[in-house]
């Protein structure tokens, strides 16, 4: 249990960390091409692919990065694949069964598969897989909390396995289908436990390329793997990957991706800046595609634990100072849709009635403060009550955080600033932020979480979910109701109920202030109009697997 | 003309003259520090604008009447955040400047008067310093400091220390050998006054000439930090703060980067000159 604690402990602060920038899900659930119809595909050439963040582990088992999930997806495929609305495609298994009481999934696998070390795929290795996610030694940060309840894994036969879990787990296979829960030659697991996180010739898995080289702070390089026929169904193709290399480069700075694809020195680009997106567009020789994220979009998170926002006047004037519509359309230029709730609408189980549902009003903003006497103001114009001045503080990390957020969290403060609140952004190091935070010695907070599975609100709102217990809980709630639904949602197998308790999550979520959602977060990839086939799966992860290159090879 | 000539004649003004005339950028460097300085003081004489008030609709406008320098992306007065800039600007890198002349003034004289002992440890210990670039030992004390303007001020401070104390050093070793100090020392004059009264002034001239061209290095080493983030936190308006929140805008709104850019130019490039000036007329002097 104590081990437990620890794992999920950190797996919170570094989904956290890395989850900031965090990415996931599509406008329509799947696949977004952006390749048109160019004739059929052909085989050959090397693309070069540049993204922000370099992974901070390779091991998807460990890592709660967002970009690892992206990258080692080339790498690691899973037993299934998640389509739109939270539906699921056979991929490893081709079939899979739950018990009754919810709690054992049977999985049925595919026979021809192979690991790149030539070890063949089956029962066993998801066994070794899923035990290795739960091995405390492993230290994962994220995979072992996305199985949630998982108990034991038992060979059934050589190519059925069969999962227990505590308790019914809705999630799972949502968990799945990501490439958290990707597998790893069982050879590798044994012999290369230590080296799964440097990456290289130590990840070995089943996908469609083949990791052949790792330079830190640079790149890495995967070739094809000739032997793959094993797609998820909802592929484009079932075969090897038309690409002969994929070469994925790390470039922090959005400008200097957007140079490079310019000058023609990489093929695609990763999230794309908001104010580059129409001077892209403009651009003939190039393609844009973009995705909604799913998850948790950029939301700030309001102390309820402690004054002021331990009062829901408090929380409430914060949501209703600021003027999101001309902030987000500055910041983002027009790029961003303004967010109603703390899901993104691609999220399984968003809830739409929730738009336009609140907004902008200053006067009311104002008479709340009143009501709560903050009804001085001092020599800078801030709003007082028995001589303190109303501040309130937010840390941030600036590697956790981009450019643009810090922007709009200046203009969140310059919004607040109007009605009387003092908010101060505290730049803090990791080290400094992580303890604070774990103590809650702060008012409000601010980040993103990508994921298609409406579950994630469990971590950031059940009341046994709070940061020192390795959870998200950044409102520091304790809502009983809250925990309740979202309890039921988890543990419930029906997916009307499910979407129905979700829908009262965020709706509450809003009324109460806890969270003030910003924006709905998307991902635009841009690439030279040689690639085709470019796809993003469920949770707005990009896809290579079925890419080609015309006129080149 | 007489009059001129007259004036010129003076040995002083004469020196001043010449000294202007060997550096034909005095004047505009003087206008150009002049200007830093009202702005720092006061940024109000010099805009109506406020730096932190954002206007989103009107955001990343081009330069106009309205504003001079164009707005950012959060539709804030680029003209009024260069001018409310320079005080923090200026603070950093007169403060940096006092904190490294002053240590290493100490240093020096230590080093130069203390003795053997004193001057091998102290010497040494500057020769470790040396080793390390400044902005990167600057760097290197923030890191354990933790960000925000008096950390960044203090460890551009302490990164220049060495050079000043090498100075400070070699003009004491010249100076305590002086025939002056040697007659106050036979006169009985006692150490602290030797050193407060003929040493230290004796070596003031060099020191400020120093001082005055490492006051523009501070300010360029200041707007690094805080490019980097390790400065004044936000909505502070400050030039290195500005060029790092432009950046992206550079191909879209350049006047963002363009306008603090020219204002940490000119600046550092006006102190420079002035401290070559200052330099120039030092040399005359001793001629």
């Amino acid at each position: 249990m104590h081990t437990r604690s620890r794992v999920r402990l950190t797996a919170g602060a570094l989904a956290l960390v890395t989850g900031l920038v965090a990415c996931s899900g599509t406008t329509g659930g799947t696949g977004v091409r952006a390749g048109d119809d160019a004739g059929p595909p052909r085989d050959g050439g090397t693309l070069t692919f540049a993204t922000d963040k370099e992974p901070d582990c390779y091991d998807p088992h460990v890592s709660p990065a967002d970009v690892t999930a992206v990258v080692m997806r080339n790498v690691f495929d899973s037993l299934v694949a998640e389509g739109p609305g939270g539906t699921f495609v056979p991929w490893l298994a081709t079939s899979w069964t739950l018990s009754p009481d919810g709690t054992t999934y049977t999985f049925e696998l595919r026979t021809d598969v192979r690991f790149t070390d030539g070890t063949p795929f089956d029962a066993e290795a998801v066994k070794a897989n899923l035990d290795h996610i739960a091995a405390p030694a492993t230290k994962s940060q994220y995979a072992a909390s996305l199985i949630g309840p998982y108990q034991s894994t038992t060979v059934i036969g050589p190519h059925t396995a069969q999962v227990r879990l505590a308790r019914p787990f809705a999630p799972f296979l949502h968990a799945v289908g990501t490439t958290y829960l990707g597998m790893h030659s069982p050879r590798s697991l044994r012999t290369r436990a230590a080296d799964l996180c440097a990456g290289g010739s130590a990840s070995v898995g089943t996908g469609p390329f083949r990791f052949t080289a790792h330079t830190k702070g640079q790149q890495d390089e995967f070739a094809r793997n000739t032997d793959y026929a094993w797609a998820p169904a909802n592929a484009a193709h079932p075969g090897p990957a038309h690409l002969d290399k994929l070469v994925v480069r790390y470039l922090p700075t959005g400008s200097v991706r957007v140079g490079t694809l310019r000058s023609d020195q990489v093929d695609a680009i990763d999230n794309v800046p908001p104010q580059s997106v129409g001077v892209l567009e403009a651009d003939r020789r190039l393609r844009t595609t973009t995705a909604d994220l799913p998850g948790l979009g950029y939301t700030y998170f309001l102390n309820s634990a402690r004054p002021p926002f331990d009062d829901v006047r408090a929380r409430l004037a914060v949501r209703c100072a600021v003027d999101f519509k001309p902030l987000l359309k500055a910041v983002f230029f027009d790029r961003f849709p303004q967010a109603f709730s703390v899901l993104g609408p691609s999220t399984t189980g968003y809830d739409r009635t929730a738009e336009g549902g609140w907004g902008y009003d200053p006067a009311r903003a104002n008479a709340l403060l009143d009501e709560l006497g903050w009804t001085g103001r001092d020599a800078a114009g801030y709003r007082t009550r028995d001589g303190h001045t109303l501040t309130v503080a937010m840390p941030f990390v600036p590697e956790f955080t981009v450019t643009d957020r810090r922007t709009l969290d200046v203009g969140v403060q310059a919004d607040l600033k109007k009605v009387g609140i003092r908010l101060d952004l505290e730049q803090s190091t990791a080290n400094d932020y992580l303890p604070r935070r774990n103590a809650g010695d702060y008012d409000l907070i601010g980040f993103s979480w990508g994921g298609a599975e409406p579950d994630l609100l469990r971590s950031l709102f059940d009341s046994e979910q709070q940061f020192a217990q390795g959870g998200t809980n950044a409102a520091r709630l304790h809502d009983p109701q809250l925990d309740a639904w979202l309890r039921e949602a988890a543990e419930s197998a029906d997916p009307e109920l499910r979407r129905a308790r979700y829908a009262d999550v965020q709706a509450r979520i809003v009324a109460r202030g806890y969270a003030l959602p910003t924006y709905v977060g998307r991902r635009t990839v841009a690439t030279g109009s040689a690639v085709h086939g470019l796809t993003f799966d469920a949770n707005a992860w990009p896809l290579f697997r079925d890419v080609w290159l015309k006129g080149r090879g | 003309m007489s009059a001129t000539a007259s004036l010129l004649a003076h040995p002083r003004v004469g020196r001043a003259a010449r000294a202007a005339r060997l550096r034909p950028g005095a004047v505009p460097a003087l206008v150009v520090v002049t200007c830093a300085v009202l702005a720092a003081l006061w940024p109000d004489l010099l805009t109506d604008h406020s730096p932190d008030t954002t206007a989103p609709a009107r955001a990343l406008r081009p330069p106009d009447t309205e504003h001079l320098f164009g707005t950012d992306q959060l539709g804030r007065d680029v003209y009024a955040r260069v001018v409310y800039g320079a005080r923090l600007s200026l603070e950093i890198g007169v403060g940096a400047t006092v904190i490294g002349s002053v240590v290493g003034t100490v240093i020096g004289l230590v080093a130069g008067l203390g003795g053997r002992a004193a001057d091998a440890v102290s010497m040494r210990a500057t020769d470790v310093l040396t080793a390390f670039p400044e902005l990167l030992l600057a760097l290197l004390v923030i890191t354990v400091t933790g960000p925000g303007t008096t950390n960044v001020l203090v460890s551009i401070g302490v990164a220049s220390v060495p050079g000043y104390a090498r100075l400070v050093r070699s003009r004491a070793l010249v100076v305590r050998r002086a025939d002056f100090v040697e007659a106050g020392v036979a006169l009985g004059v006692s150490r602290p006054a030797l050193v407060l009264r003929h040493i230290l002034p004796n070596t003031v001239g060099p020191l400020l000439v120093l001082a005055s061209i490492g006051t523009g290095t501070a300010v360029v080493s200041g707007a690094a930090l805080s490019y980097l983030g390790m400065g004044p936190r936000p909505p502070a308006a400050e030039w290195g703060v500005m060029l790092a929140d432009g950046q992206d805008f550079v191909q879209t709104a350049w006047w963002i980067t363009v306008f603090p850019g020219l204002a940490v130019a000119a600046v550092v490039m006006a102190v420079t000159v002035l401290g070559r000036t200052l330099r120039e007329r030092g040399t005359e002097a001793t001629r």
